[in-house]
């Protein structure tokens, strides 16, 4: 049942290729993939969340694995589309949040 | 001739949650008589072949054993679900009526509640005919065996049934594996105490609780259905983008809800300081369920709203959002669903009675599900063109009161579900007003 996205705990951590714009994508890619039981190969950084499937819950565990994972706590962030929308959106905006 | 199914093959071990879901199967029946089962309410367009409906059912759940099993304990005392052999046939209710359109919603409401007449039946397809081309399938589904996803992802596999298409490679990838969960005990023990925290922090507050009428015994469940249609769904999706931020749409909608319930709370008396809301989270994802469309596969979220801060909306959904972010964060549903099989060492009936002792017989003001878009992705079912799709839960008692909604295609649904008494037509009435206004 570890498979399961919601009751999974443990995260590995940032590694020095995913500080870029394009390490932090592909980690995004990674993590998507599992809250989605999805093959990563099948996300592209373009699509937007909810028509991949995602919802709500799957949504705030994806935060929940940002702040875990980037140091990153987005939840009180006004989460507009524009920022959240894809993942290439996602990336940028942490890329952001990691420079400042 | 019976078959014996190789011993691993007739059993499929039930999770804690499966469990609890059983001891509120108890718990109801106990209430009132009634059970915990839902039902999916699929209005039909077209022509609609009785005979071949019938034949094509019970042939299609022969392919099922769970549907004809039944709990059980093995020599560890771990639950599981027997399942009988293979045979000719397994137990379906199938009845077939011609009814007017005005007597449509008593009907529906009579058979959500009708409590399936054997321990070993867990389906049944009612059909309702109101011309020769408008028609309703009413399927009723024994929440021991399937949850709500599932359920539409069952409807699902029916339906491709239904139009001639070859399912077994579907059907050979339904997995009902499941481990007796006899290990990692002390994992466990610790998941129990996070759920002990959370009781008692619970326990420490005035619940707000509607009064349940008596004498509860035979008493009803009723439905009030608020069907919206593709540019009103639309408009809602856009506000709660705007307002409680992009995909918090379960928030918004509980918000809603909890802000359109208040009334009703006020106006009978109700003299607590919180709302505690449980939510039902899905453990699956859209493209697990088909796979895993029997069982339970869910774990719950607890929301806790000081009741001086409904109708202050942004401060409401502001709480929403942080509660739902840190019981993720924290574990809180791998928690409950870790504990929850540390319950199944007491029996149903013990269970059912002793669960909610520690929060003074109330777990929650009322229950909240939002199956968010549909798992079912045909605008057909069989022959027929399917127009809506709408999913009326018998809410368990206590809390006797639950709020539920669902997407189909690009429609939204929403159903207030309540035991018989507890609302008064007063409060339907401005419920309806109230939801449509707030969402």
């Amino acid at each position: 049942m570890d498979s399961d996205p919601v009751l999974r705990y443990k995260f590995d951590p940032m590694s020095n290729d995913e500080t870029s714009q394009s390490g932090v994508e592909q980690r995004l890619i990674r993590e998507v993939a599992i809250i989605l039981s999805k093959d990563p190969a099948s996300i592209p950084p373009g699509a937007s969340l909810p028509s991949l499937g995602m919802d709500s819950m799957g949504f705030v565990e994806l935060l929940v694995v940002i702040e875990k994972v980037f140091n990153l706590r987005l939840i009180e962030s006004g989460l507009t589309r524009e920022d959240f929308e894809t993942i290439h959106a996602l990336a940028a905006r942490i890329s952001k949040g990691l420079q400042g | 001739m019976k078959v014996s199914l190789p011993y691993v093959q007739n059993r499929r071990y039930l999770t804690g949650i499966d469990w609890m879901i059983g001891a509120l199967d108890d718990m109801s029946h106990r209430a009132t008589g009634g059970g915990n089962s839902f039902q999916i309410v699929l209005e039909l367009k077209g022509s609609f072949d009785d005979d071949h409906f019938q034949r094509e059912a019970e042939s299609f759940v022969r392919h099922f054993p769970a549907l004809g099993g039944h709990p059980a304990r093995d020599w560890t005392g771990a639950p599981y679900w027997k399942m009988p052999p293979p045979v000719l046939s397994v137990p379906l209710v199938l009845e077939f009526f011609w009814i007017e359109e005005p007597a449509l919603s008593a009907a529906l409401e009579q058979s959500a509640n009708t409590r399936f007449s054997e321990s070993r039946i867990h389906l049944a397809m009612r059909v309702f005919h109101i011309t020769e081309t408008r028609h309703v399938l009413a399927v009723q589904f024994d929440h021991r065996l399937f949850d709500a996803t599932g359920a539409e992802a069952f409807l699902d596999l029916f339906h491709r049934w239904l139009t001639g298409e070859d399912c077994r490679t579907r059907i050979d990838a339904i997995s009902l594996k499941e481990p007796a969960h006899l290990r990692d005990w002390m994992q466990k023990f610790e998941a129990g105490k996070q759920l002990i925290r959370m009781v008692r922090k619970f326990a420490e507050s005035k619940l707000c609780v509607l009064s349940r009428p008596a004498p509860l015994a035979g008493r009803r469940i009723k439905f009030a259905v608020i069907e919206f249609d593709a540019a009103e769904s639309r408009a809602i999706a856009a506000r709660a983008s705007r307002e409680a931020g992009f995909l918090m749409f379960l928030p918004y909608t509980l918000a809603g809800s909890l802000e359109a319930l208040a009334p009703a709370f006020a106006r009978h008396g109700d003299v607590g300081d919180d709302f505690v809301v449980s939510v039902s989270v899905d453990l699956r994802t859209p493209d697990t369920a088909p796979a895993r469309l029997f069982f339970n596969h869910l774990s719950f979220l607890f929301f806790q709203i000081p009741k001086a801060l409904v109708g202050d909306r942004a401060k409401v959904l502001s709480l929403l959002r942080s509660q739902m972010y840190e019981q993720v964060k924290s574990g809180f549903p791998k928690a409950l669903y870790e504990s929850s099989m540390l319950m199944r060492l007491a029996p149903l009936p013990l269970l059912s009675r002793g669960m909610l002792r520690p929060l003074r017989g109330e777990f929650a003001s009322f229950g909240f599900t939002c199956v968010g878009k549909s798992g079912y992705p045909f605008d057909r079912f069989g022959a027929a063109e399917l127009v809506n799709l709408i999913h009326m839960p018998l809410v368990p008692v206590p809390p006797g009161l639950g709020f539920f909604i669902n997407q189909f295609g690009s429609r939204m649904n929403a159903v207030l579900t309540y035991m018989d008494g507890m609302l008064d037509d007063e409060d339907i009435r401005e419920f309806r007003e109230t939801i449509r206004r707030l969402l």
